[in-house]
């Protein structure tokens, strides 16, 4: 893809810019709002990842004028300003996804390929199906070979995250943050626990573990051929 | 007395006051008069005896001879009670009024107070042509006369001192009324509206003077208060991006793949200390929020079991092995909060809980209805919390003295937990710490 990166502090422009050509993007990187925009306009990117807090022009004014001269790039708002109201204010005036500052490089690449991928933000599906195991997220609900699993209320949680992005590899932390949010005292031991129950809950005998620890990373679902 | 009322004060002060000067007055008026009923004797005395010695200088046409020894016929009617000696030309005595029983009231010339069968007397002497009288005549009358006055003072007194009072404390409710008015004036201004002033009242007085003051001291209190609401939520802001440019060098570092295990270790641990500092910059604009009331809550009705469910869960994978855990969850109770922050509230307890319970211990999690209130609450087997921690344990910063250096946690948790408790229209209270139980509640209110 080509992703264009608007974002004033230049060391994390860069990180991000880094982070994505990895993933074989194309990035280029403006730190000015005016600039940006006319970049947007000119090259018309397939995404784009807009800090709020731009010099020259912010960032809802730059999403505002690209709305306006109909570039329908998606737009991943990056914001320091982490509370209800300017994510609202982001997701309504037509970006695809938001991410509160520090975020975590994993993350905003994860969230770049959804929507790369799907051409549209992360959905919060009802039923997620994962080769023989469908998940059922309104009833809380797991099946393996249609067989019915019990699961605890946060063993149903980091299962649910690696079933949205099968293959994807989640660090002990990373799984901590999502489920509980804040700093912790849940330590990694702590989803070490959770990863463990929740193997032997959905464990057949005679084949791999479905959830692999990937050694010095952390975990990763496997991949349903 | 100084705790009185100020009512009292003025009523108390005022009939002192007054019952002082009116016994002064009292005093001064009683010599004043006593004064001159004396100089008033006097007179008499002196005229009197003129008039006696007038009469003897012509008794029936004639002068009586001054050597010859007088009856009592020759004194006038009007003297008859007096004492009276009179004294011929060589000091001989020619008359000695009977009721003086033989003593003598001789004296030099001019007037004296003198004592007369033990009864005060006013005593006067006199040289006439040919006689010295020597008149005195009882002070009974002057004395019982001054008594009077003091009986009347003295029962009086009281009544005075009580109508005073009461006048006082009337005067002092009046004085007092428009600074009570003005304390539950200003009593009413909280943290909630510290913009809000005090009514300026009409009449230019010392009242005005002091709403004045009271606010200024509020407007003071206001601009300090949001300048320093402001100051943390702009730290906290410009703190985000620097650790978000920290977070990704690491996160960067960590996985370019240049790195041997010992730096992939330290790059990971200083990736948690940042995560921590994330959280504690979280903490810090959730708690600006709080303070400046500009929460925003993403309300919606949800059953509290179902957050009981996970704290539980989270309850039991934390001290598991160490803690035995019990729980008492009445499904169905539906309360309308920021699922968000009632899980950072719980989580609170719960990591307080398994923090702080000795090994071997248990605790015990309970949700249950109490009429209109929801309460969830989260109990543990452990010493009771010294007496000195109790009242400061929901403060901002403040850990338990037991508490060594090294327990995680930065202090702010049970401050939060309160902060969000309360702008769900709710509270949480430590209920118990006897010794055998540490329980702390969250109550809600119901849908």
């Amino acid at each position: 893809m080509r992703i264009l990166v608007i974002e004033d502090e230049p060391d994390l422009a860069r990180h991000i810019a880094g982070a994505l050509t990895r993933q074989g993007h194309t990035t280029a990187v403006k730190q000015d709002g005016l600039e940006g925009l006319n970049a947007a306009l000119d090259t018309k990117p397939d995404l784009i990842v807009l800090d709020l807090n731009l010099p020259s022009l912010d960032g809802f004014s730059v999403l505002a004028r690209l709305r306006k001269q109909h570039i329908d790039s998606r737009v991943i708002i990056l914001t320091a300003r982490g509370d209800v109201e300017s994510r609202v204010k982001g997701l309504t005036s037509g970006a695809d996804d938001y991410l509160a500052k520090p975020f975590s490089m994993d993350e905003l690449v994860a969230r770049v390929s959804v929507l790369g991928r799907r051409g549209g933000a992360l959905k919060e599906t009802d039923v997620i199906e994962a080769g023989d195991v469908v998940m059922d997220v309104p009833h809380r609900k797991v099946t393996r070979h249609g067989e019915k699993i019990e699961l605890s209320p946060r063993e149903f949680e980091v299962l649910q995250i690696f079933m949205r992005e099968p293959g994807r590899v989640f660090t002990r932390d990373e799984i901590c943050e999502r489920i509980w949010q804040r700093e912790h005292q849940y330590d990694t031991r702590t989803v070490e626990i959770f990863i463990m129950r929740l193997r032997k809950k959905l464990e057949i005998e005679g084949r791999p573990p479905l959830i692999q620890t990937v050694r010095g990373v952390g975990y990763q679902l496997l991949k349903p051929e | 007395m100084k705790r009185w009322p100020l009512k009292i004060k003025v009523g108390v002060y005022s009939a002192a006051l007054t019952m002082l000067t009116l016994v002064v007055g009292a005093v001064a008026l009683m010599t004043f008069i006593y004064f001159r009923q004396i100089h008033e004797v006097d007179d008499s005395l002196r005229e009197s005896s003129s008039e006696l010695v007038r009469d003897l200088q012509n008794f029936r046409g004639a002068p009586v001879n001054p050597r010859h020894a007088l009856s009592m016929k020759f004194v006038p009617v009007d003297m008859r009670e007096h004492f009276l000696m009179i004294q011929g030309p060589e000091g001989q005595t020619v008359y000695h009024s009977a009721n003086l029983r033989g003593q003598s009231i001789e004296g030099a010339l001019g007037f004296r107070t003198i004592s007369i069968a033990g009864q005060a007397c006013r005593a006067g002497s006199f040289r006439e042509p040919n006689y010295t009288i020597h008149v005195a005549v009882s002070l009974a009358t002057v004395e019982d006369f001054l008594q009077d006055v003091a009986i009347g003072l003295l029962t009086t007194l009281p009544l005075v001192g009580l109508m005073v009072f009461a006048g006082g404390l009337w005067l002092g409710k009046k004085a007092v009324a428009p600074v009570a008015a003005l304390s539950t004036a200003a009593e009413s201004i909280s943290v909630e509206n510290l913009s809000e002033r005090l009514p300026m009242p009409e009449a230019d007085d010392e009242i005005a003077r002091l709403t004045v003051v009271l606010n200024d001291a509020f407007a003071r209190l206001n601009a300090s208060y949001e300048a320093a609401t402001r100051f943390s939520a702009d730290a906290s802001h410009q703190l985000k991006t620097p650790v978000a440019v920290l977070r990704a060098g690491l996160e960067s570092l960590r996985d370019g793949g240049h790195l041997d295990g010992d730096g992939k270790t330290e790059v990971e641990t200083l990736l948690r200390q940042v995560r921590r500092l994330t959280g504690l910059i979280q903490d810090l604009l959730l708690l600006a929020r709080t303070d400046a009331r500009r929460l925003s809550l993403e309300s919606q009705p949800f059953d509290l079991a179902d957050l009981a469910a996970s704290a539980l869960d989270d309850l039991e994978t934390l001290t598991y092995g160490r803690l035995e855990v019990e729980s008492e969850i009445e499904t169905g109770i539906t309360v309308c909060a920021d699922r968000r922050h009632l899980a950072i509230i719980v989580q609170n307890l719960v990591e307080n809980a398994a923090k702080y319970t000795p090994d071997g211990g248990r605790v015990r999690l309970t949700v249950k209805r109490e009429g209109n209130q929801a309460r969830f609450s989260v109990a543990n087997t452990g010493p009771a919390l010294p007496e000195e921690d109790r009242e400061g344990i929901f403060e901002r910063f403040r850990r338990g003295s037991k508490v060594g250096e090294n327990q995680s946690g930065h202090g702010l948790g049970l401050n939060i937990a309160l902060a969000l408790a309360r702008s769900h229209g709710g509270d949480l209270t430590l209920v118990r710490s006897d010794g055998e139980w540490n329980e702390f509640a969250l109550t809600l209110p119901v849908v």
